[in-house]
């Protein structure tokens, strides 16, 4: 096959540019890293002790969660936070199992548990929480998931970031609870702690761009309310607050001793759709986004460049997706000489980037600082998790190119539990 | 041919290298715990003095049961001695023992204990005591130059004087006074805390006050200062050094993202956040909790907090209090605490 000259510079010119977005990211990955191990720890303010404490909503939205919501419930009904300063709403979004029986036996039981039931309007997490909040008493709204399991002192930790009028929201740090389930799971448990014990805590110290995560973590009710709530075309609904906060000035606080334990995929498939969907809703936000975050005034050079940073990471796989192809037609072109006496930077770069990635030195410092020993050796296995996830994230973002392009609406696909509960409790 | 094949089986080798610790691992599962989250964990002010009460809860009936220089062992976390400690021979502690005291005591100066002293009523301790950690139900004393290694916790009134070192908590259910100058600290709790006792304190100021001002729900940003004597209704958040000039009144929280100064007789009706250093002027009132990323230094007759309520004094490096100084709730430095 002939390939005219011009296409074979711009696989050249793509090649070229893949190595420096990776090298970029990798730059990215390595400061954090070393301001996590070496630099000035931010405090959060978990020490705060003040008995203005704030009435607050906990928001959890159920879709055929009998297996889990015992669980959840129980943990939040065993809380310090004083009874008359929270609610719980749960909602049970479109169930059908047992969820909303099991709701109204809490409902009777519990003065301040008030179930939300739908059965009819517009499904899916965002416009679950729309409804929940229009009947939330709580001027700081929590969510968790249904298949968390918060400890006594969470919420009283949660809600004092709120003390700073600059805080629209905060995050706490998700932890598997089921780790020693397979190989996926301790995978996972790799991932989430350096996510979050290295990368969030980092983007917090530095001043950047923590993201809320839509679980463990809590948001000012009136700043959604003044805002039509969450937007519900968009998957990653925690993403879209994240910078609609950001770009209006209000910031999210990271709070590393927030820790909830949560389920975490047990099936390769079921972590396939999750991440697929995570990458669509990302990359929707980022399509909406990137404008918004260059003309904030609120935001410094390093926090849109932080914030750009972030709103590409799912569009990072893609690039690199492309960028593998086009190295292997390259190679088969024979037109692998890119450029003569940079050849070795060159490989030096593409070696660090495709074969030695940056997020491993996160995840082996996040292990280190979480007193972690042997699992360290399944760094490796990493890799293995990275083209897992090329595929998927790249579908991903496709998905959420022809949403953009042709308005199509996106359906809210819930991630399967695989607890095994009993009746009044979970084993 | 036999070099081609020892290459590919050494590339085989070192492919494979990589992942085999960590396939030893999934199979032996040495490691393959969730990480542990303590789910009970709530803040307590007073964790130290509480939790060490309630592991001898259920030994008290036979304490109180011992007549003085008796020991008795029980079972906490290991197996620890008590004894009952003498009124009259009260410097005769006993390296191994927990050192209980029915009575009001008066330990002599220069004691020492190496475990904790819990006493069910009043407790002075004398000149340059070094004391481990000590309960006292009642109302404690530390004479000049004592020294907390671990803890202190009081049910009723703490007083302490000069150059004393309260070690990592100073604790009281009612009231904690540092009447001398020169003590350092880590954490301090009671609902009012007073500072340099000597003077006479400034009266907390009335929040009905803070009806006569409307409401505010909004953000100003990057403001330097507040005028003299002016009134700003409205929360801040500035990225310039801010300055809070004479009696001046702030009805809103503040948070600064450099250095930030409040001169003499400044109100903020609400929290303080700082990511540098804060200063705080003499004759300053602010109601809500203080949080400082970097350095605190407190003037004279400062009031934090309010009076009822319980707020907190967060400071990541170094606090020098002043005098006359009244904190309604908790203290916390990462630094060193220092009154002068």
């Amino acid at each position: 096959m002939v390939m005219t000259p011009y296409v074979i510079a711009f696989l050249k010119f793509y090649f070229i540019f893949t190595v420096i977005v990776m090298i970029l990211f990798a730059i990215r990955h390595f400061i954090f890293t070393f301001n996590r191990m070496y630099c000035e720890q931010k405090l959060y303010y978990q020490d705060i002790i003040d008995s203005d404490l704030p009435f607050i909503t906990v928001l959890i939205p159920m879709h055929n969660e009998e297996k889990v919501a015992h669980g959840v419930l129980d943990a939040l009904l065993e809380s310090n936070y004083p009874v008359e300063k929270f609610e719980v709403i749960p909602i049970n979004d479109f169930s059908e199992d047992g969820t909303k029986e099991i709701l109204e036996d809490y409902a009777v039981r519990y003065g301040n548990i008030h179930p939300l039931h739908r059965n009819s309007g517009e499904r899916g997490k965002p416009a679950a929480l729309n409804r929940a909040m229009e009947m939330a008493q709580g001027e700081i709204i929590v969510v968790f998931d249904a298949d968390y399991l918060p400890g006594k002192g969470l919420l009283e930790n949660l809600s004092t970031a709120f003390l700073d009028p600059e805080v629209g929201a905060v995050m706490g740090r998700v932890v598997p609870v089921n780790t020693k389930a397979n190989f996926l799971t301790r995978l996972l448990d790799l991932e989430r702690s350096g996510g979050y014990q290295v990368d969030q805590q980092a983007r917090y110290n530095l001043n950047l761009i923590p993201q809320y995560g839509g679980t463990v973590g809590g948001y000012r009710k009136d700043l959604m309310m003044g805002t039509d709530g969450f937007n519900t075309k968009i998957l990653a609904e925690d993403t879209e607050l994240t910078y609609r906060l950001f770009c209006s000035g209000w910031k999210v606080l990271y709070a590393n001793s927030a820790e909830c334990y949560e389920e975490a995929p047990e099936a390769w498939h079921i972590r396939a759709r999750q991440i697929a969907r995570w990458s669509r809703g990302h990359n929707e936000v980022m399509f909406r986004y990137v404008w918004k975050l260059v003309k904030s005034k609120y935001l410094s050079f390093w926090q849109k460049l932080d914030g750009m940073f972030l709103l590409f990471i799912y569009m990072m796989p893609v690039i690199l997706f492309f960028g593998l192809i086009d190295s292997i037609l390259l190679f088969f072109l024979d037109e692998m000489d890119i450029l003569e006496g940079w050849w070795v930077l060159l490989f030096l770069g593409a070696y660090n980037t495709f074969g030695n990635f940056a997020p491993f030195y996160q995840v082996g410092t996040a292990n280190v600082i979480d007193g972690s020993r042997e699992r360290i050796l399944l760094l490796p296995y990493l890799a293995f998790n990275f083209y897992f996830y090329l595929w998927f994230i790249t579908k991903g973002f496709f998905n959420a190119l022809v949403d953009v392009l042709t308005r199509r609406e996106a359906k809210w696909q819930k991630t399967e539990r695989f607890r095994k509960e009993k009746p009044g409790g979970f084993t | 041919m036999m070099l081609v094949i020892f290459c590919c089986l050494l590339f085989l080798i070192m492919i494979v290298y990589p992942f085999w610790p960590g396939y030893k691992e999934m199979k032996r599962g040495q490691d393959n715990d969730n990480l542990y989250i303590k789910k009970d964990y709530v803040k307590d002010p007073r964790y130290f003095g509480l939790s060490f009460r309630n592991l001898l809860e259920p030994f008290l009936g036979q304490i109180r049961e011992l007549s003085a220089g008796q020991t008795l062992e029980i079972d906490l976390s290991k197996k620890e001695l008590i004894i009952l400690g003498q009124a009259d021979k009260p410097q005769a502690f006993v390296e191994d023992r927990i050192t209980i005291f029915s009575e009001d005591i008066i330990l002599p100066p220069k004691s020492t204990s190496s475990k904790e002293i819990y006493a069910f009523k009043k407790l002075e301790a004398g000149e340059m005591c070094e004391l481990r950690a000590v309960a006292i139900d009642s109302d404690g004393y530390l004479h000049q130059g004592v020294k907390i290694i671990r803890w202190i916790d009081t049910k009723g009134c703490l007083v302490v004087e000069s150059n004393c070192d309260l070690g990592i908590s100073a604790s009281s259910e009612t009231k904690l006074v540092l009447k001398g100058n020169n003590c350092i600290f880590k954490r301090l709790f009671a609902p009012s805390i007073e500072i340099g006792g000597t003077e006479e304190f400034v009266k907390d100021y009335d929040s009905s006050e803070l009806q006569k001002y409307p409401e505010y729900n909004d953000v100003d940003y990057d403001i330097e200062k507040i005028r003299e004597n002016s009134v700003f209704i409205n929360n801040i958040v500035t990225h310039k050094k801010f300055v809070v000039h004479n009696s001046a009144t702030i009805i809103g929280s503040v948070k600064a993202y450099k250095n930030m100064c409040l001169e003499e007789n400044v109100k903020i009706w609400g929290n303080v956040f700082c990511e540098r250093d804060l200063v705080i002027g003499n004759c300053c009132r602010i109601t809500g909790t203080v949080f400082v990323q970097g350095c605190l230094k407190v003037g004279n007759n400062v009031v934090l907090g309010e009076k009822g309520k319980i707020k907190s004094v967060i400071v990541r490096k170094n606090i020098v209090f002043g005098r006359g100084i009244v904190i309604h709730g908790f203290v916390l430095t990462e630094g060193v605490g220092k009154t002068i």
